[in-house]
């Protein structure tokens, strides 16, 4: 009897423990708080703009003014953006900042892994070393295998998988455009991008609009209000 | 052992019982040990962020707040910002330390188990 009690306290008092770890699993946390951050829109809406603006510079280099205004005065408009409708609304984190080292170093890695292999296979297709026109064909497909990088970083980061769907549609769209091949290789490039930028904007503002119907504003309350009972 | 007798030696020794005492008193407990795991993968974070990740409610999170700010594993900075109370929490070195002592000893006491 002594004995079996005993047991069935230990039991409680390890499912209580294991109940406590789960809270502590620090990668689970720190992913559902990225998830949580990009719930907003504002970070497809960003790419949407800067796409938008490259295809039109690289479209017209004319347009090369405007989109240095447009580097200049994205950050300080998304800030704002998030300080008006993000932050009254989930509240304020500071994330934690990565070694950039690391990460721009991964970025080089990856961006020359990638590019050196579709080179071979571009020359192992057409048996010799790939033309300027070829090789500006095959942008696109380039572009979208860096996209599937990016999402499968934010996958680890985020925990979610879902991410993964804009690298499956990147590589998809520049598929299609590497394959159907433009009257001017530039063109394939330039339209990506547009299509890109409009896509990841469109989204962006309709997970923006959302975000904000689904999540009301909420204000901290000081000690005085909280006493009078006004916890609105 | 005596055949007739029945004494409490007569039964089989328990396993080992984890012990609590190595616990972090000031952590070992739910509300605060949410908080702290929150606060362990920012920078910092502000009153209304902690509420809305962790579910607690603004006075049970006061009270916390206040609990682990005493034991020093938590700095608390209160401003207003467009006139409104804004309360932005970050962890201490110290509290870093503790966070982590305790991770360890639950870690082990998992392995004992």
């Amino acid at each position: 009897m002594y004995y079996k009690v005993f047991k069935y306290y230990k039991v409680i008092y390890v499912a209580q423990l294991i109940r406590m770890d789960e809270k502590i699993d620090v990668k689970k946390i720190q992913q559902k708080i990225h998830r949580d951050s990009m719930r907003d829109g504002v970070t497809e809406m960003l790419l949407g703009v800067l796409l938008l603006f490259s295809s039109l510079m690289y479209g017209n280099p004319g347009f090369t003014v405007f989109y240095v205004f447009t580097m200049i005065l994205i950050n300080k408009a998304m800030h704002c953006i998030r300080e008006r409708y993000i932050h009254p609304r989930t509240g304020y984190v500071e994330l934690k900042r990565e070694e950039p080292k690391t990460t721009v170093g991964g970025i080089f890695l990856y961006f020359f892994v990638v590019g050196l292999l579709m080179y071979f296979v571009l020359y192992l297709a057409e048996g010799a070393l790939p033309s300027s026109d070829t090789l500006y064909r095959w942008i696109p497909t380039f572009l979208g295998l860096m996209f599937l990088g990016a999402m499968t970083y934010l996958r680890e980061k985020t925990g979610s998988t879902r991410i993964l769907a804009w690298g499956g549609y990147a590589i998809a769209v520049g598929l299609i455009f590497s394959i159907y091949g433009f009257a001017s290789p530039k063109d394939g490039m330039t339209l990506y991008m547009l299509l890109m930028g409009i896509s990841f904007l469109v989204v962006g503002f309709i997970k923006f609009r959302s975000f904000l119907t689904t999540h009301p504003v909420i204000q901290e309350i000081d000690e005085q209000q909280w006493e009078a009972g006004d916890t609105a | 052992m005596g055949s007739g007798g029945h004494s409490i030696t007569s039964h089989p020794e328990p396993p080992a019982f984890p012990d609590a005492k190595a616990f972090d008193k000031t952590i070992h407990e739910p509300a605060r040990l949410l908080m702290m795991a929150h606060l362990y993968v920012v920078e910092s974070a502000d009153f209304l962020f902690l509420m809305k990740q962790t579910g607690l409610t603004f006075g049970n999170l006061s009270s916390h707040m206040t609990r682990l700010e005493e034991a020093g594993y938590i700095t608390v900075d209160k401003e207003f910002r467009d006139k409104k109370p804004n309360t932005r929490l970050s962890l201490t070195e110290s509290g870093r330390r503790a966070f982590e002592g305790y991770r360890e000893n639950m870690k082990q006491l998992f392995e004992e188990l």
